[in-house]
């Protein structure tokens, strides 16, 4: 089989260069992920991290020929500048305990290895992989505090307003809603906080993947993603009221309450490939009618 | 050639950071703690217009478990002035709040033994001595109306105030801390009243600190308050 012999002796030893790259951001990145692994992972809504992390890893993968073959020019300049920038950050977010700086320091690192070892068109065939780690940083305790109290009210208001449209006997003050014989405390989880932040990352990761040409097809795919992610959970606090109200406080805590996270994603998501579909099949008309 | 030169100065300036990095955290074991502290002797049961009054409960919601994890040390007293207006004071210290030690907020605990919070606004509390940053909260249980005062004291200073700025200077407290090889305690000083009228309830309760704040010695208010006397 001659084929098999076939080898391009100009990318043998080609990679070598990368070996002591990848040996110091092992160094640096895998004590970090092994905190972000046993410290935010394990809680509760944090499983998309690891999902997050290989999806990068396998962009970075998908990519690797093009970066290897990419030739030899360098912006020592700007990517030393960036590097030193990104490793100042992760010396003080990892001594001091602070993850989004240690985490976020990966961006500025990668940016700034890319650029020294092969200038502007290495982070030009990455810079999608650069956005993406984004998702990583775990989102600061305040941020989400301030973010989630106001998504509670919003639900809480807009769920039972339709409710009560509906002409269920229903009340709200706060974010405790009264049905009928049952009070239901809308909970943090239920803020769909973290379901935004799944929906926003699988969105763009489907954009990154279907290369649209229009960026107003791009641009109203990505605006479209957290208003689907609000009523999606308006819809989800809106069944588990009818399961208690209907079925009793057993069946809205029981498996329900766990089924309808999962449920919601999927209904967010269908909508999502619905509007895209309905986009893509517009989109395409416009180009034929040029 | 070239760019195996500047993977290896790319390496070279990681290593260098990982070392960094190690060298730069603070030694847990060589960090200083703050002294301890005694709550039960450091708050007189007598002072101003007010004395203690044991027996009325307090609302403690947290397991008590949870409290031992916290807090090194709890106190809870109930006070009543001459003219029969009761003041709830409750008090709890934690000798080492980095991480994730840091003390429950009441926004949280409140709610938490089914109490409505209705209010919580950011305010300042004037003494004598200087300004304190405080929260007041404005809770109910079925027919209890209870408005309460509150700061929280990280390290020396009293961080409270709205809530991205107070976590803002929990860091830098923390930081600055960590760099001088200290461990930051943390304080959480709560007055309540059950009182329909939330000015009243106010001015009582900030008569109430300003009195405490007095009777106590300038080494103790700073521990208590994080105000330094002028």
């Amino acid at each position: 089989m001659p084929s098999m012999l076939v080898t391009t002796p100009s990318r043998d030893g080609v990679g070598l260069e990368w070996l002591p790259v990848l040996a110091g951001l092992l160094i640096l990145f895998v004590p970090t992920f092994y905190d972000l692994a046993g410290m935010i992972w394990v809680r509760d809504g944090e499983a998309h991290g690891p999902i997050i992390l290989a999806v990068i890893l396998w962009l970075i993968w998908d990519k690797r020929m093009a970066l290897l073959d990419l030739p030899a020019r360098t912006a020592p300049g700007p990517g030393l500048a960036l590097l030193v920038f990104g490793l100042l950050l992760y010396v003080l977010g990892r001594s001091q305990m602070i993850l989004v700086f240690q985490v976020g320091a990966l961006i500025p690192v990668l940016a700034g290895v890319l650029l020294a070892m092969r200038g502007w068109p290495a982070l030009r065939a990455m810079w999608f992989m650069l956005l993406f780690i984004a998702y990583l940083v775990p989102l600061p305790g305040y941020f989400e505090d301030a973010m989630t109290l106001p998504l509670k009210q919003n639900v809480s208001e807009v769920a039972t307003w339709i409710l009560y449209a509906a002409g269920y006997p229903i009340a709200h003050e706060g974010v405790i809603l009264t049905v009928g014989q049952y009070q239901l405390l809308v909970a943090d989880a239920c803020a769909g906080l973290k379901s935004m932040f799944s929906l926003s990352a699988v969105g763009l990761l489907y954009l990154y993947l279907m290369r649209y040409p229009s960026w107003l097809h791009n641009g109203l795919i990505l605006a479209s993603l957290l208003p689907i992610a609000f009523c999606a959970n308006i819809v989800r606090v809106i069944v588990l009221v009818l399961v208690t109200y209907h079925f009793g406080d057993a069946a809205g805590q029981g498996f329900a309450h766990g089924f309808s996270g999962i449920v919601l994603f999927v209904i967010a998501l269908i909508v999502m490939l619905v509007l895209d579909a309905i986009l893509a099949r517009f989109f395409a008309r416009r180009r034929l009618a040029r | 050639m070239r760019s195996n030169r500047m993977a290896i100065l790319i390496s070279a300036l990681m290593l260098v950071a990982g070392v960094g990095a190690f060298v730069a955290r603070p030694d847990s074991r060589a960090a200083r703690l703050e002294p301890a502290i005694s709550l039960e002797t450091m708050i007189p049961k007598h002072f101003g217009d007010w004395h203690e009054k044991p027996f009325v409960h307090v609302v403690n919601p947290q397991g008590r478990e949870l409290i031992d994890k916290l807090y090194s040390e709890t106190l809870s007293r109930t006070y009543v002035n001459s003219g029969g207006y009761y003041i709830m004071l409750s008090l709890a210290y934690g000798r080492d709040q980095r991480g994730d030690l840091h003390a429950h907020k009441p926004e949280a605990c409140y709610p938490a033994s089914g109490f409505t919070l209705h209010k919580s606004e950011p305010g300042q509390l004037v003494t004598p001595f200087g300004e304190i940053s405080v929260v007041r909260l404005f809770t109910s249980k079925g027919s209890r109306v209870e408005p309460l005062t509150y700061w929280f004291k990280f390290g020396d200073e009293a961080v409270t105030g709205d809530e991205a700025d107070r976590n803002f200077r929990r860091r830098m407290v923390e930081l600055r801390y960590n760099f001088t090889g200290r461990i930051p305690d943390g304080l959480l000083f709560r007055v309540s009243s059950i009182d329909r009228d939330p000015a009243r309830a106010k001015q009582m309760q900030d008569q109430f600190i300003n009195q405490l704040l007095q009777a106590v010695s300038p080494a103790e208010r700073k521990r208590l308050s994080g105000i330094d006397d002028l």
